[in-house]
């Protein structure tokens, strides 16, 4: 239920960003050119393929492989350390570039939507950090419904940014 | 390697090309701003109700779940769409 209602807000969200966007598409578009498209490019790849390590540690659990299972959700988590190094450069590049939060209404949209998003991310990733230590321990047999939860929330925070990323970097 | 793991990573591949071909092909000048923007958002679409139905398991979740993944995809995708092309 809480994912759900996190993906309404972010839904909410996107369209207000397309609104926006209809009423000024030349400063819109001029702003998205500011940003680079590698950095999210690469950052999509990255949460992908941590969503789908999460989705082999779980199945490495549900299958009694639980020996593979630390190794999946730490590779995961290490994924989503990359994203939020590759993240700060990337502000990096853009403050050293004299653009912020108030520079116009792009670019409130672009630091509010990452923002919220790196903070997911954030949390995401000690979840799946406290998953990795926690299955060094786990037996056949034991319940597997915390990794799932903690799974859901990881892949919601995947499947967001696989939305904000086109929204933001790559609508033209 | 069991069935699922093997869709799993073949959605998995399937996701990975699909952004590279937005991010680096149809987001370039080769393509029309609104052809290209419509392929992106197709795409993002697409790999939206992958990520729901294969990592997240809806395609294994009752009913009532899919339902509301489904109205998720429909409602962003279609806003979003539709305020782009207005």
């Amino acid at each position: 239920m809480f994912v759900y209602a996190d993906m309404a807000v972010f839904a909410l969200m996107f369209g207000c960003f397309m609104w926006d966007r209809h009423q000024a598409p030349a400063l819109f578009e001029a702003s998205r050119q500011a940003l680079n498209l590698d950095f999210g490019g690469i950052n999509t790849l990255i949460l992908l393929s941590s969503s789908m390590l999460v989705v082999l540690g779980v199945d490495a659990l549900k299958h009694g492989r639980a020996t593979l299972a630390p190794r999946f959700f730490g590779s995961a988590a290490a994924c989503g350390v990359a994203f939020i190094v590759s993240k700060i450069l990337e502000y990096g590049q853009k403050f050293d570039a004299g653009i912020g939060l108030t520079s116009n209404a792009f670019f409130q949209y672009y630091f509010i939507m990452t923002g919220l998003h790196l903070g997911h991310v954030a949390v995401g990733t000690v979840i799946i950090a406290v998953l990795a230590v926690k299955s060094r321990g786990a037996r056949a047999g034991d319940s597997i419904a915390l990794y799932e939860g903690g799974a859901t929330y990881w892949h919601m925070v995947d499947l967001l940014w696989v939305c904000i990323f086109p929204l933001l970097y790559l609508v033209r | 390697m069991s069935r699922a793991v093997r869709s799993v990573l073949a959605v998995w591949l399937l996701l990975m090309a699909s952004t590279a071909a937005s991010t680096w092909w149809f987001a370039q000048p080769l393509f029309s701003p609104v052809a290209g923007t419509l392929a992106v958002m197709l795409i993002a679409t697409l790999k939206v109700a992958l990520v729901m139905s294969h990592f997240m398991e809806l395609r294994n979740a009752p009913r009532p779940w899919q339902i509301a993944g489904a109205v998720w995809v429909i409602a962003a995708a279609g806003t979003v769409i539709g305020i782009y092309l207005m």
